[in-house]
């Protein structure tokens, strides 16, 4: 909210210096049911399963969340109620918003605690004085100020959003545009590379630095293809081809196209006929960048574990290693599109490899695990699948 | 019943490099191979010569890979097209299909599937009829 917008909601609502006096000297009042107000406030969230979801650290989150909320009631009835105040309080709103708080749940909180201090004014006042009106309308006034501040939190992460969504459409029409016109030198390297390749072995040339290069050269076009890919296939969300397939088979194809350091060993732990309902091309290609990801975080040498299995009513497929995980901060990221912690990296792989699953009606995580990363496609069983598209 | 004359290949691609690189690599698989960069120009080479096989890419400067095999097939040329496509959708390879392409392959090319497609015609046609018989 800017500050001209700020000045207009105070006068909106009519918001003075003069209310920031009311509510400072109603403060003493105040204060020694502080505690009760939060706790009652804090109960209510407890008692309701989706607003409970949104608090994910248990009763330590609660702990300091209630700690935060006494000193925004003071601040809130203290002040003062200038520009470092908007800020101080759209901060807290803007972590309403990255938590997912459904913002219903804002206009009952504030409700809650409309009520509460209401009551403290009717209660602790003098029945009918100025005095009491004054701290009602001053109360009243706060909080629907409070109210506007976090609504627009909520808009500025839709108007952030939006905008993110349209660039992301320019840069991926550009990008698909791009992708598309590299294929033909693409094209035209590889093929070179496969006529050097033929002439080598005419020649009977057998030279260590030679193959070296041409490998270089033939992996960092590879390298480009799969980006161009990637690029390509997230434009324009390729429909799936789903038949019964062998897990193993999705997984071995899929190795086909790693290429991997000496010392980095890649451990396969496929069930055997073990089957999923999908389109292997494109787990095929999900997979493949997982397992990319993965050699490229371990340190030139580490070990991959590729298993899968059934879990609840579909098939898992795990891609763990024992590098150096990622980092907590990240986590939540990683899965954005154009979001890439890589120094080369495109933020396309994961973003793809997730959109591939849950395509599928499944889904990709990053799973806890006690070392390294562990990355989780899961495809839902086609009898559970067949049962949810009925339904 | 001729003796076993190297089998041809027509390379439509306006990329000319490339166009030249595939021409080579036939070449050097023990085919006989011309390049030409566009439809109508491949169209007019068809007019005096005979071809096994054409490669043909999906986006030309005038018609189309796709508008090709169908006039060639307009004009009563059998010959087994495949299309080869920096970037096909679905509705590309199925329209490929209907005019009667034998398969999309995606550039860059996997020139041992290219082989082994351009082959497969071989076999196809060895096994149905006499070589140089005449389309029925």
């Amino acid at each position: 909210m800017t500050p001209h917008q700020y000045a207009s909601i105070r006068a909106y609502v009519g918001f003075t210096d003069e209310s920031t006096e009311v509510l400072r000297s109603f403060h003493p009042l105040v204060a020694p049911k502080a505690r009760a107000i939060i706790d009652d406030f804090y109960a209510a969230i407890e008692a309701h399963p989706d607003a409970r979801a949104a608090i994910t650290g248990g009763a330590a989150q609660i702990a300091r969340l209630k700690t935060t909320l006494l000193g925004w009631l003071d601040s809130l009835l203290l002040g003062p109620h200038d520009l470092a105040y908007l800020e101080a309080h759209s901060r807290i709103g803007r972590v309403h918003v990255r938590i997912s708080l459904p913002q219903e749940f804002m206009f009952t909180a504030i409700n809650r605690i409309r009520k509460h201090l209401n009551d403290i004014a009717l209660r602790s006042l003098p029945l009918g004085s100025p005095e009491q009106a004054a701290t009602k309308t001053a109360v009243n006034q706060v909080l629907d100020l409070e109210l506007a501040i976090m609504l627009d939190t909520f808009r500025e992460d839709l108007v952030d959003k939006m905008r993110a969504r349209e660039r992301l459409a320019t840069i991926g029409e550009l990008s698909a545009t791009i992708a598309h016109e590299l294929r033909n030198p693409l094209g035209t390297l590889g093929s070179s590379l496969f006529l050097l390749r033929k002439r080598l072995e005419t020649l009977q040339v057998s030279d260590p630095l030679l193959d070296k290069h041409h490998a270089r050269i033939a992996h960092q076009v590879q390298e480009c293809v799969t980006m161009t890919t990637n690029l390509l296939d997230l434009a324009r969300e390729k429909p799936l081809t789903r038949r019964a397939t062998f897990v193993a088979e999705v997984v071995d194809e899929t190795m086909r196209q790693i290429i991997a350091p000496q010392d980095i060993h890649i451990h396969l732990n496929i069930p055997v006929g073990l089957q999923l309902y999908g389109d292997p091309d494109q787990l095929r290609h999900a997979l493949a960048n997982l397992i990319r990801n993965a050699v490229e975080a371990l340190p030139g040498k580490g070990n991959i574990e590729v298993s899968a299995g059934h879990l609840n009513e579909s098939i898992h497929i795990d891609v763990s290693d024992d590098g150096p995980g990622v980092p907590p901060e990240l986590q939540r990221r990683i899965f954005d599109l154009l979001f890439t912690s890589k120094a080369s990296g495109t933020g396309l792989g994961l973003a793809l490899a997730r959109r591939v699953c849950e395509a599928h009606g499944g889904t990709l995580s990053l799973e806890p695990s006690p070392v390294g990363a562990r990355f989780r496609i899961t495809i839902p069983e086609p009898a559970a699948d067949a049962q949810r598209s009925v339904v | 019943m001729g003796s076993r004359a190297p089998r041809r290949v027509l390379v439509v691609e306006d990329n000319e490099e490339l166009a030249e690189n595939i021409t080579e690599i036939f070449l050097g698989g023990g085919y006989d191979s011309r390049m030409v960069h566009s439809g109508e120009a491949a169209l007019q080479c068809m007019q005096t010569e005979r071809f096994d096989t054409m490669v043909t890419d999906l986006r030309l400067p005038g018609i189309s890979g796709l508008d090709l095999i169908v006039a060639m097939r307009a004009k009563g040329t059998r010959t087994p097209a495949i299309v080869i496509s920096a970037f096909a959708d679905d509705a590309t390879v199925k329209r490929a299909g209907v005019v009667g392409a034998l398969d999309v392959l995606p550039k860059p090319l996997d020139f041992d599937r290219l082989f082994a497609l351009v082959e497969s015609v071989e076999r196809v046609e060895l096994g149905s009829r006499a070589p140089g018989s005449s389309p029925p």
